[in-house]
């Protein structure tokens, strides 16, 4: 038994380890090595195929109330395919540099091609996060400890409506200045 | 300021009145008020109730053309016939008739705008098409700008009858008007304008039903159009939808109506009827074969679920506002749920986007303004789901090569009882967002995950409101 919780342990290190490792420095290289690999698993998996001209969104905001800035990318590869959702990834800054990713195939930002419509204080969890909205309820997304959280809020309602959360859902989404490439222009700036 | 009125041989009132404007010298003036009524003309059928008028078009309805600007007035509302599930009684536009009881010899000039300003922005204005803050293609701006709309589909949400144009310069319609080129209908006093057949209003309806605010304006000249004996006036009323007849919201019969009647006339009867039954031919680019849709009413109760202050089946919002508070001047617009801020949001009973990747919306009217048309759409994109999720799972097969599993014997449940086969599931949940199903590289399992990062957990709401009838 004792062998046995020690391997456990030595395989919990190995993987908190590995998890330490997927630190980046580059985290638009780290986002097109992913999605061009020939195993990525892209939301956006009926006819849709990826091509030079494939766009991707890029930009930055700061998700945890910091200077330093995590950054959201996504790509038509990910579009989700209904009311203009993409699954927007998300690489937060570690405290030694660089980024690390912290969301999945499963658990990512759903938000429009413009970006949430508010990345910022939220009153409710007194944290600062993402709010992201369903036809139902609308969801906080937060860091903790490097590892993204989510939240649920307006459970009082039986249906979300926008206009109590003003705060949350301005009639002008908030200007991300968003970064538009081309995975052709990515190819391009990574050949070298 | 009138004495001595009566009515004349011409139906016209007529009496002395003190001007002061401009035109004409100030004081005492022969004057005569002439009727003038818009009436939406009788065309029985089966439709809701919306805000005490239990039945619009089952006789000639005036509408009330008092308002100054676009009408809050419910009277003020030309309505467009629900119709119900059969062929025969399909959704119709208003029947307009306009009529001014000029005195002969005289001629009347008629002209007729719908503009939708949707349900966009504040006070719905601007309506997201032209919204000046989004960036439109110039084909995107040329579908709905032109009038003349080259197409046999409609875009644009601002018609005009006649054609600004003067598309049908010279060619009488049936009842001897005719459009003149600078952009008026004209016509001798005391004929009727029956604006439901002017020619240019059933071209335009036939593209695709319209609603929204609009404007009729008149005046009236001496017969060759040389002497302006009216100026120009214009009065302001709405064209909006009836949803089809209203459902009991309990009892044994919770759902039914002619809403419901129609789609699972077009896509199954509503039980489950997939598990078993499925073609699949694994590796295929094919959608698999599947019976029916049957579970195409369920989504539709989802999809609309207490919008406009009503259960389900909401193609309009019968009250105006999103759920239970009512917007005065909005009652019977198209139900649009900006449930996804950043995204496009959906219309009507199957909550449609078309380029839905944008921000703007670039869809065909008739989705928005007529319910039937709506219901059509579901089949072509549930069928585009299904095939998603074939070459999803081909790309699944060949990402994992020798520890993929055929996921297709499995089902989940969701909602109290229901239990979904995996092509179920997996094309409901594709018909709002995602995918559901995922493979495991780690495990070489299959799972289902319920609920979208959103929280939305929608294969439960079809189950839950949609199938099992809980309001």
């Amino acid at each position: 038994m004792k062998t046995l919780l020690t391997l456990t342990a030595l395989w919990l290190g190995l993987s908190l380890w590995t998890a330490q490792a997927q630190v980046v420095q580059d985290p638009l290289l780290a986002y097109y090595k992913m999605i061009t690999a020939p195993s990525f698993d892209r939301q956006n998996d009926g006819d849709f195929q990826y091509s030079p001209q494939t766009p991707v969104y890029y930009f930055e905001a700061e998700l945890d109330g910091s200077e330093h800035k995590a950054v959201f990318v996504t790509d038509k590869g990910n579009y989700l395919g209904e009311r203009g959702q993409y699954a927007w990834s998300v690489y937060a800054p570690v405290k030694s540099g660089g980024y690390h990713l912290v969301t999945d195939s499963i658990s990512y930002i759903t938000a429009g091609r413009l970006g949430p419509s508010y990345i910022g204080y939220i009153d409710q969890l007194k944290k600062y996060g993402v709010i992201v909205s369903g036809r139902d309820a609308i969801t906080a997304y937060y860091l903790q400890d490097g590892v993204l959280k989510t939240q649920s809020i307006d459970e009082d309602r039986e249906h979300l409506e926008f206009k109590y959360y003003p705060k949350y859902f301005p009639t002008k989404l908030p200007d991300y200045h968003i970064t538009t490439y081309t995975l052709g222009q990515l190819a391009q700036k990574y050949a070298k | 300021m009138r004495s001595r009125a009566r009515i004349n041989d011409e139906g016209a009132i007529v009496g002395t009145a003190t001007y002061s404007g401009t035109n004409y010298p100030t004081g005492s003036h022969g004057v005569m008020l002439i009727p003038f009524k818009l009436v939406n003309l009788a065309d029985p059928y089966q439709g809701s109730a919306v805000i005490g008028t239990p039945s619009h078009n089952d006789q000639d309805t005036p509408i009330d053309l008092s308002s100054t600007t676009n009408s809050t007035d419910i009277n003020g509302v030309a309505w467009i016939a629900a119709g119900d599930a059969s062929t025969s009684n399909a959704p119709r536009m208003p029947k307009l008739q306009a009529t001014l009881a000029a005195p002969n010899g005289t001629t009347v000039w008629w002209k007729l705008s719908v503009i939708n300003h949707g349900l966009h922005g504040p006070g719905g204005n601007p309506y997201r098409d032209f919204d000046t803050g989004v960036s439109l293609t110039p084909a995107q701006v040329t579908k709905l700008t032109n009038s003349a709309e080259t197409g046999t589909v409609g875009y644009s949400d601002n018609i005009a009858v006649p054609l600004p144009s003067g598309s049908y310069d010279g060619s009488a319609n049936a009842d001897g008007w005719r459009s003149t080129s600078d952009g008026w209908v004209t016509n001798a006093a005391g004929t009727p304008w029956n604006i439901y057949q002017d020619n240019d209003w059933q071209t335009n309806a036939a593209r695709g039903f319209f609603g929204g605010d609009a404007q009729i304006s008149m005046k009236v000249t001496s017969s060759d159009g040389s002497k302006v004996l009216v100026p120009q006036q214009d009065f302001y009323f709405r064209i909006a939808g009836e949803n089809p007849t209203a459902d009991p919201s309990t009892g044994a019969n919770a759902g039914a109506g002619a809403c419901q009647d129609y789609i699972t006339s077009l896509y199954g009867a509503p039980t489950p009827n997939w598990t078993g039954v499925v073609t699949y031919t694994p590796g295929s680019t094919n959608a698999p074969t599947v019976p029916s849709y049957w579970f195409a009413y369920a989504i539709a109760k989802e999809e609309t679920d207490g919008n406009g202050g009503r259960t389900w089946y909401n193609q309009f919002r019968d009250n105006g506002g999103r759920y239970n508070t009512r917007v005065p001047g909005k009652e019977g617009y198209p139900n649009w749920n900006d449930d996804s801020a950043g995204g496009s949001g959906g219309y009507g009973l199957f909550q449609l986007t078309y380029q839905s990747d944008e921000t703007n919306f670039i869809m065909p009217r008739d989705w928005l303004w007529n319910w039937k048309s709506n219901v059509g759409r579901f089949l072509p994109k549930i069928q585009q789901k299904l095939k998603d999720a074939q070459l999803s799972l081909n790309g699944t097969r060949s990402r994992n090569p020798t520890t993929f599993t055929d996921p297709t014997p499995l089902t989940t449940t969701a909602g109290s009882t229901t239990t979904f086969c995996f092509w179920e599931s997996a094309a409901i949940r594709r018909f709002n967002s995602g995918r559901g199903w995922n493979f495991s590289t780690n495990t070489f399992t299959w799972s289902y995950t319920p609920t979208m990062p959103s929280s939305t957990n929608y294969l439960y709401n079809v189950a839950h409101k949609g199938i099992e009838n809980h309001p």
